[in-house]
């Protein structure tokens, strides 16, 4: 099926002579869109330096890390996704669940 | 380094994104941008890196003028000099030594200030004598600059030489420079500039103007004359001008042009324009082909070579350089019987002339110069009959 409206896969991949690409809007492209959110830390992107989640690895008083912050992230810099509201976090694994729909 | 001025370069790196987001848009129609995607990441990492190239692009210098008055308008800044002066050496006794090039000494300036100069070459002092010619040894001052000037202290040894016994200065320094700073040029250029005047005034301002219209390719001016008769005519100069083609400008090219610069002179003086006069050259040669030349070949060059030898579009051009792109145009009033010699001469494949001769067209051929008509002659090819022996 040929992508109407390209957007670069991430991790960057190249394919033959051509670029991998996701289809824009797709959940697969929304769903790199969160990722690159949740992966980074605020005030690392220069250009944009409140793009991303507060590092909390001195935030040792409040709980750590918290699942509304993670919400809160994808709310403000993913708009296409409609969070659900569920977040849970593995301590143990320290992974992280979103529930995320496209609207 | 001094900022003259900042260009007026848009480097808003929001702006810059904006137009990369918009040329994204125009080839994918419905694309968007996300903050997410990689493709926006990329977009602003370069936008802020070309903000940071496009404002050092927009700042121009003043030491930029100096390339720009020196090569464009002719205004060299002036460069640091070094003071120099002559010097008498003495040695200790006749034995014949030499003072080596770049050899130190040291000048007092005052109380025991002192300034370096060095020997500008080496210079010999034969056996037999004890001291170099008086003033023989040119010294120069270390350091470019006018503090140099004006000594007429002594010159103490710096440099080590034991056979040296006195150094006597035989004049004072002079000569020395100071580097001109960038406003005081920027000064004397902006005054340079100013006297340079859109006004024609020399038969080179006449020429290089016409140029400016449309279907001018060049253009020669004769000053003292009307255009029509041979006496002198103060005040009044003819402009004659051709396309590219060597062809005489239409009626209304040549108006455009006698307005264009009669607005440009005092009212005093006259603008006219003329046509240039054409002489149809015959020419009738033979030539000896080198060999492994073919014969037809290099007859068909030595004919082709003559055709633009006397054709009204090169007559007159300069023979070396970039005559495509020369307003020069040397009113050539005759054909050099020799130069059309040299000119088959120089074609590949020919390895003597052995006969030639030239005319007008209709007059018997022969091996003088022939004149052109006009005072403003153009040459055209007539008939060119090469043979190859």
């Amino acid at each position: 099926m040929s992508i109407k409206i390209p957007h670069f896969r991430t991790p960057f991949q190249v394919v033959g002579k051509s670029v991998a690409t996701v289809e824009q809007d797709s959940e697969q492209e929304v769903t790199q869109c969160i990722e690159a959110v949740l992966q980074t830390p605020e005030g690392s992107r220069i250009e944009e330096p409140e793009f991303g989640i507060p590092d909390e690895l001195f935030e040792t008083l409040g709980p750590n890390p918290s699942a509304d912050v993670y919400l809160a992230a994808i709310e403000d810099w993913e708009p296409r996704a409609r969070v659900l509201g569920e977040a849970s976090i593995d301590e143990l694994t320290e992974q992280i669940t979103i529930k995320a729909a496209n609207p | 380094m001094s900022i003259f001025t900042e260009a007026l370069i848009d480097n808003d790196p929001e702006a810059l994104e904006e137009s990369v987001n918009e040329q994204i848009e125009a080839a994918f129609e419905g694309w968007t941008p996300a903050e997410g995607a990689l493709e926006t990441w990329l977009t602003k990492a370069y936008a802020r890196i070309a903000e940071l190239v496009r404002d050092q692009v927009a700042v121009i210098t003043k030491g930029a003028f100096k390339k720009f008055g020196e090569t464009i308008v002719g205004v060299p800044p002036i460069l640091a000099a070094p003071a120099t002066a002559t010097s008498t050496w003495t040695m200790v006794d006749a034995a014949g030594y030499s003072i080596p090039a770049e050899t130190l000494v040291a000048i007092a300036v005052s109380g025991n200030e002192k300034l370096g100069f060095q020997t500008v070459a080496e210079v010999m002092v034969e056996a037999g004598k004890t001291a170099t010619e008086a003033g023989e040894v040119v010294l120069q001052a270390v350091e470019a600059g006018e503090d140099a000037n004006n000594l007429t202290e002594d010159p103490v040894l710096i440099d080590s030489l034991s056979y040296v016994s006195e150094i006597a200065l035989v004049e004072e320094t002079k000569g020395g420079v100071d580097e001109e700073d960038e406003d005081t040029y920027l000064n004397r250029l902006t005054e340079a500039l100013q006297l340079l005047s859109l006004s024609l005034i020399v038969q080179r301002d006449f020429e290089i103007d016409a140029r400016a219209i449309s279907g001018i390719a060049r253009a020669v001016c004769l000053p003292a004359w009307d255009g029509k008769e041979e006496d002198a005519a103060p005040l009044q100069v003819t402009v004659i001008g051709i396309d590219a083609e060597g062809k005489a400008l239409s009626a209304g090219k040549k108006e455009e042009l006698q307005e264009r610069q009669q607005a440009k002179v005092p009212d005093e003086v006259i603008v006219h324009t003329a046509d240039p006069a054409y002489t149809s050259i015959d020419v009738e040669a033979e030539v000896e082909v080198l060999p492994g030349y073919d014969g037809p070949t290099v007859v068909e060059a030595v004919e082709a070579r003559l055709a633009g030898y006397l054709s009204p579009e090169a007559w007159g051009l300069p023979a070396t350089g970039d005559a495509s792109n020369s307003s020069a145009w040397e009113n050539k009033l005759k054909v050099y019987f020799l130069e059309v010699v040299s000119e088959v001469d120089r074609v590949a494949g020919v390895s003597r002339v052995i006969a030639l001769k030239i005319a007008e067209t209709g007059k018997a051929l022969g091996t003088a110069d022939v004149s052109l008509k006009g005072i403003v002659p153009l040459a055209e090819a007539g008939e060119l009959k090469v043979t190859a022996a």
